[in-house]
């Protein structure tokens, strides 16, 4: 008997090794280990043998039973494996086809900035605000220190509305026009709130004149306005410089210049060091260093009466940003107008 | 405007090279636009502010900048003077001012015997330095002292004047009259209009004051007597004459900007002292000097401490004393704090203490203030609501596959036409560019159509989107509020894709919003195609008679949405139908609302039902719907339309059949199946009683 196991042992393992296929494997385990299996066969012979050989056989039989079973059970797995390697293999995939397209929507590039640049001044206490692009005379000009007549004026070249005529002669103050800066917003907004003041005012302004690659009669400007009592040239400078840090993402320099605003005094031009070449010249910057981005100024004592101010009580700056220039910059536009022209082969790019 | 390096450098003595003029000069002054050698001279393009140019406007005015700013003092060249002749010039010359407020002064000298010739090279030299041609000795004489001096002269030749009382000529200042003209010394023909000042003999023009000097008076070869002017004029009279002629001069750009009339006297004789170098002859005696109303120097009160609250300095008196006393200003103290300060009559930007201020501040040098954050109360922001919610929209677009676009405020004529919008809606400009920015665009939603359809060439599908403004005459009852224009924010969606039929287009379009009023927490949106009121049918007359509805949540209208009208659409070659929303953004934030409130989950299961009915053509989805959930109660938390079917032959037929899942749940137990089947047949009793056929 017990070379009756060993021939069996070398039989069955012999034939799990060289099956590949999982019904024959099936049938291996009925022909040694089932009911009526080679194995089951012995095992139901033991009573005849002596006591001393029956446990010892009989030992030996269920070990090999469990053998089989076990590499039954193993060879099983190896071919359910091998059965579904081959099904993946059929189902291979070619990476480097592009993958399916689903049209992403895109933020315009002057959205995109105008977000900084909120983000940035909203973390310094600043609110937005806004005002009409439909303007009157008044806000454009009276109230910011140039009555009828003024020679200023022509610093900013005017798209009138027709009005008819009565109205217009009526009363200069009511005459529409399109605003050409941001800054009526200031009188606006001081006619109902009371200081301390931090706004900005993103907007659209309008100027009559011909359009080229850096100048359109539509364009995109930033005002913005603190009132307190006491607000300086240097706190100008200090928010100037975090501000202009902020956005460029590196630590600028910036100067003020001299300049004339009728409804700001001291007037100055901003100058921040040209963040490309780091202020040793280049295209941007025009070979100066320095990048021309504002013009700003402490409100003028007549800005402050016209919006109901006491002149003695407060003081603070304005500024003007000119941010058509800032996005075409930011992005390499070389043309300003694509801003405006809705072309998605421009706007697909953001 | 052109200043010449080597003559300032007469006037000032500093050391700088052009460039580090330049750049001195940009730092502290005006900007230096460009730098360019000449010969052996450098010309500076210096851009003086529009209210320096009365003080800077010359050579001997810049140096005094320079001096000032550098602490030098100015080489003046001071007339020596002057006439050793016995005519006066009082005997030869009168001046009458038809209008102290048109003409400030007019001071007037006459030289004999003078002899016109070519200037000397070092004059034709300098002129052309500074951009001007030679002329003659004369008007270049004239020329140069404007130059050096700012002030704007003028030659006359006193024979070719017509005589005024016996033996005198006349210089007389009026108004132009209706139909006079003037040619000018280019030669060309000038129609004069009332608004219009004059220099005249009484009779014939002999100059546009201040602006051009007159043919018929001018100097020739064989002038041996001429009369010198020197003028001031009114600002805003330069500026009408100088807009109404098109005529833009070196002397009308400084009246305009306004000059100081004291200085008149000054220029024409160191003028008549140059001219006597240049051309011989002889300075007659005195002059005619028309000065109705002098111009004295403003006392200014000025407060240390405030000067420097509003640099953010801490500056001694002392420093702003000096400071003041550089620039020409004579300082008084007046109490500790006080100082009383009188600038010189020239500096006519300098009224009021913030003026001394920045004069302050530039001599300090604005790089000298250390930047200092302000102390600012620590009230963090308030959110503006409107912009948050545009920021919401913007982000829930782009999320759905549409691309953000900016356009044009203006249209013309042929677009409101193109999209039957009668133009007496729109503002009107009274400048226009061009025929196309003849208006503001009335409604923002054509713009972006437009758009579109100008991008369907490039691309066989566009998803764009807006918030734009909407510009619009205000009716005559709001007029009274507002400045007369209506200024309405309006968000636009448009989508389109070629070869489509429009139908997928206007449900995809629908399903956008009512995603956007779920992302902004609205509820009770629903899309009405009955157009109640006139304003509403004419506002559709955009869209689709077929494909249009009214966008409304709760009783409010608050937009439109629908096909663009296909005759729109041909007119403008439209390769694709298209789809557009147009929605009141203001209406819209105002119902928008960030609170999210939970609901608990049912712990019971839904269960899901469907049911279809073939009903006419002309019945509508939502009546459907609305038999089914009223006859089926609180248990039927959701009806969905899953199906919308029509073959060829229920086309025929005038049905269709639409199918929708049912779903039951509640909120406390399990639905048992009989509950269910019982409440599913009374909804297809229901619906039978309609007439409609239903399959379960």
């Amino acid at each position: 008997m017990e070379q009756e196991l060993k021939k069996i042992q070398t039989h069955a393992r012999e034939a799990i090794r060289n099956t590949a296929d999982i019904d024959l494997l099936e049938q291996i385990r009925v022909k040694y280990v089932g009911r009526k299996g080679a194995l089951t066969a012995i095992l139901r012979r033991l009573k005849d043998l002596p006591l001393d050989g029956r446990k010892k056989i009989g030992d030996e039989a269920n070990r090999l039973a469990q053998e089989i079973e076990r590499l039954i059970s193993e060879k099983h797995r190896e071919l359910d494996a091998t059965a579904r390697e081959t099904i993946l293999q059929k189902e291979r995939l070619d990476v480097t086809r592009p993958g399916a397209r689903a049209e992403r929507g895109h933020m315009h590039p002057v959205t995109k900035m105008l977000a900084e640049i909120e983000r940035i001044f909203h973390s310094m206490g600043f609110e937005t605000t806004d005002g009409p692009e439909v303007e009157t005379d008044f806000y454009n000009f009276q109230a910011l220190n140039m009555p009828p007549g003024h020679p200023a004026r022509s610093m900013w070249d005017t798209f009138w509305l027709r009005q008819d005529e009565k109205q217009k002669t009526k009363d200069e103050r009511n005459r529409l026009l399109l605003r050409t800066h941001i800054s009526p917003v200031q009188v606006r907004y001081m006619e109902t709130h009371n200081p301390p003041i931090r706004i900005i005012v993103p907007g659209r302004s309008y100027r009559y004149e011909a359009t080229d690659a850096s100048h359109d009669f539509q364009f995109e400007y930033i005002e913005g306005l603190v009132v307190d009592k006491n607000i300086s040239v240097a706190n100008f400078k200090a928010i100037m410089i975090d501000f202009f840090s902020r956005l460029f993402k590196k630590q600028v320099t910036v100067r003020l210049r001299p300049s004339y605003f009728p409804f700001t005094e001291p007037s100055f031009e901003i100058d921040v060091s040209c963040a490309i070449c780091n202020g040793k010249g280049c295209s941007m910057c025009k070979r100066t260093g320095w990048l021309e981005l504002a013009g700003a100024g402490m409100v003028h004592p007549n800005v402050f009466k016209a919006a109901g101010y006491n002149p003695k009580n407060v003081q603070g700056f304005a500024f003007g940003i000119g941010f058509s220039r800032l996005v075409s910059m930011r992005y390499n536009i070389p043309d300003i107008r694509l801003l405006n022209s809705g072309d998605l082969r421009f706007l697909k790019q953001f | 405007m052109k200043f010449s390096y080597n003559w300032l450098k007469e006037l000032v003595p500093f050391k700088e090279s052009p460039e580090a003029l330049a750049e001195f000069l940009t730092m502290r002054a005006f900007e230096v636009e460009s730098i360019e050698k000449k010969g052996g001279d450098t010309v500076l393009d210096i851009k003086l502010l529009p209210n320096r140019v009365s003080d800077a406007s010359g050579h001997l005015g810049m140096a005094r900048e320079i001096a000032a700013l550098k602490n030098f003092k100015v080489q003046n060249p001071k007339s020596k003077q002057i006439s050793k002749s016995k005519i006066q010039t009082k005997n030869l010359l009168q001046v009458t001012i038809e209008n102290p407020d048109d003409c400030l002064r007019y001071t007037g000298r006459v030289m004999t015997d003078i002899a016109v010739g070519p200037s000397p090279k070092w004059l034709r030299e300098r002129l052309k330095t500074c951009g001007l041609q030679s002329i003659n000795n004369i008007v270049d004489a004239a020329n140069y002292v404007m130059l050096e001096t700012g002030q704007p002269l003028h030659a006359f030749d006193l024979d070719r004047l017509n005589n005024g009382r016996p033996g005198r000529k006349n210089i007389a200042v009026r108004r132009a009259k209706k139909g006079e003209q003037i040619e000018t010394l280019d030669k060309k023909m000038y129609a004069l209009t009332p608004d219009i000042l004059l220099i005249t003999d009484g009779d014939t023009p002999l100059a546009i004051a201040g602006i051009k000097g007159g043919m018929a008076s001018g100097i020739t070869e064989r002038t041996r007597t001429i009369v010198l002017e020197s003028a001031n004029f009114d600002p805003m009279r330069a500026r009408i004459a100088s807009q109404t002629l098109l005529l833009k001069t070196d002397a009308s750009y400084r009246f305009e900007h306004g000059m100081d009339p004291n200085e008149t006297m000054a220029a024409v004789n160191r003028l008549a002292e140059l001219i006597r170098q240049l051309a011989g002859g002889n300075i007659a005696g005195g002059a005619v000097d028309a000065y109705p109303k002098k111009v004295i120097a403003r006392k200014i009160l000025f407060s240390v401490s405030g000067a420097n609250c509003l640099l953010g300095t801490d500056l001694d008196r002392a420093f702003y004393q000096k400071a003041f006393a550089r620039i020409g200003c004579t300082v008084a103290p007046k109490s500790g704090d006080a100082l009383f300060v009188t600038p010189p009559i020239i500096r006519r930007d300098l009224a009021i203490p913030e003026d001394l201020i920045e004069e302050a501040g530039r001599i300090l040098g604005y790089e000298n203030i250390a930047p200092r954050l302000p102390e600012l109360t620590a009230i963090p922001a308030r959110r503006n609501d409107e912009r948050h919610w545009e920021d919401r929209v913007r982000d829930y677009a782009v999320g759905a596959g549409f691309i953000e676009s900016m356009l044009y405020a203006f249209t013309s004529d042929r677009e409101l036409g193109q999209f039957f919008v009668d133009p007496v809606t729109a503002p009107e400009l009274e400048n226009p560019l061009s025929p196309e920015t003849r208006y503001l665009v009335p409604r923002v939603l054509i713009k972006y159509a437009t758009s579109a359809v100008e991008n369907l060439r490039n691309f066989d599908a566009v998803k764009i989107f807006g918030v734009g403004k909407s510009f619009r005459n205000a009716s005559k009852e709001k007029k009274q509020k507002t400045t007369g224009v209506d200024e309405r924010r309006d968000l636009i969606f448009v989508l389109a894709s070629k070869g489509a039929a429009g139908e997928h287009e206007f449900y995809e379009m629908k399903g956008v919003l009512d995603r956007l009023f779920e992302t902004f927490g609205i509820a009770d949106q629903w899309y009405d195609d009955a157009l109640t009121t006139v304003e509403h049918v004419h506002a559709a007359k955009l869209f689709h008679p077929y494909r249009v509805a009214q966008i409304k949540i709760g009783d409010e209208q608050i937009g439109m949405m629908g096909e663009i009208h296909p005759a729109i659409l041909d007119g403008l070659k439209s390769r694709a139908r298209v789809v557009a929303a147009e929605i009141n953004f203001d209406l819209l934030w105002k119902c928008a609302q960030d609170e999210v409130e939970f609901r608990p989950i049912s712990k019971y299961p839904a269960v899901i039902r469907d049911i279809a009915a073939v009903v006419p053509e002309s019945t509508k989805t939502e009546t459907i719907q609305n038999v089914i959930e009223r006859t089926a109660g609180e248990l039927l938390i959701d009806t969905d339309l899953f199906d919308y079917f029509q073959d060829e032959e229920m086309r025929r037929a005038g049905i269709k059949n639409l199918a929708f899942h049912l779903t039951f749940q509640s909120p406390d137990r399990t639905l048992t199946d009989a509950e269910i089947e019982k409440l599913v047949t009374r909804v297809v009793s229901a619906l039978e009683a309609q007439n409609w056929e239903v399959r379960k």
